[in-house]
């Protein structure tokens, strides 16, 4: 037993840290959300090579006056696919993207903080405490609604760039342009905001499957402190 | 619950303090203030065996059965545990 006696106190300096780590991107994040930088005119971003679907291909942002470019060609330049009015996409990304990070920053922040409390109580000896089954239930319940918040979040961001995205995407093959044939105003379902699928959905029912056994070793604690 | 320790009767009666016998019988004060106000849930064959050998009473003298008043429960508590 003693022997393992470091595991807690690594792992709830292991939490301080990324908690602290969260902290601070929660505050970039803010501080990008509140002085809203924009790209100058005359940026290029790339071309950066990529591996598409096993072809070499790159990937150029170029921001003008009103006119950025996103553009992605591959299979020797064959294919490229480009986004007019790019800055607009950038500005989907800000309004929607940037409060999904912040949404995540902010719980992370908080999850690493409720560990860091378990394993300082762990670190003590003191597992089997009302606090301990606390936070264990805290963690589980949050993990669920966090499942669940991040889902349906997801899904409108997916909503909102895939809407746009169809809307001001070209793909040229062979130097052949193809516009979508989706009128302005259409509205593309992205995601479904169901949690099951996240991974966090079944780690915050396994935590309160834990909380259930943390219970019942409060219980046997409390009747062993009281034989003597 | 119906079981009843008068550890305060056997104490008084030997003249003994609390810190002595704790010290005795080799037991926390706090753990022995358990049991001398009767919030212990279980004792340890150990501790009644040294209970007994430095008060020099029998377990009989030290443990007394009250009826359960109306609205206790009379059987074994926690039985989830």
């Amino acid at each position: 037993m003693t022997k393992i006696n470091w595991l807690p106190k690594f792992l709830r300096w292991m939490f301080t840290i990324f908690a602290g780590f969260m902290i601070v991107a929660t505050i970039a994040v803010c501080a990008v959300i509140v002085i809203n930088p924009a790209l100058p005119a005359g940026t290029q971003i790339g071309p950066f090579e990529v591996d598409m679907l096993g072809q070499p291909g790159s990937v150029v942002l170029r921001a003008d006056h009103g006119a950025s470019t996103f553009a992605v060609s591959a299979l020797r330049g064959n294919m490229t696919m480009s986004v007019d009015q790019a800055s607009g996409l950038i500005e989907v990304l800000k309004h929607y993207g940037l409060p999904l990070i912040l949404l995540s920053t902010i719980y992370f922040a908080m999850l690493f903080d409720l560990l860091r409390r378990l394993f300082r109580n762990v670190g003590r000896g003191d597992s089997f405490t009302q606090q301990s089954l606390h936070l264990v239930q805290t963690i589980g319940v949050s993990l669920l609604v966090f499942s669940l918040v991040s889902a349906v979040a997801e899904s409108w961001f997916s909503r909102e760039m895939l809407t746009y995205l169809a809307q001001h995407t070209v793909v040229s093959i062979s130097g052949t342009a193809i516009h979508f044939p989706v009128p302005q105003g259409t509205v593309i379902s992205g995601g479904h905001g169901f949690p099951f699928g996240s991974p966090y959905f079944f780690s915050g029912l396994l935590v309160l499957a834990l909380s259930e056994v943390f219970r019942q070793g409060l219980a046997l604690k409390s009747e062993n402190d009281l034989t003597v | 619950m119906p079981i009843k320790l008068n550890l305060d009767r056997v104490m008084l009666e030997r003249r003994i303090s609390l810190t002595e016998l704790a010290d005795r019988i080799g037991i926390t004060l706090a753990n022995l203030s358990i049991l001398k106000t009767n919030k212990a849930r279980a004792i340890r064959f150990s501790t009644l065996e040294a209970l007994c050998h430095e008060l020099k009473c029998q377990p009989g003298e030290l443990l007394e059965f009250v009826a359960a008043e109306q609205g206790e429960t009379a059987g074994i508590e926690g039985g989830e545990v």
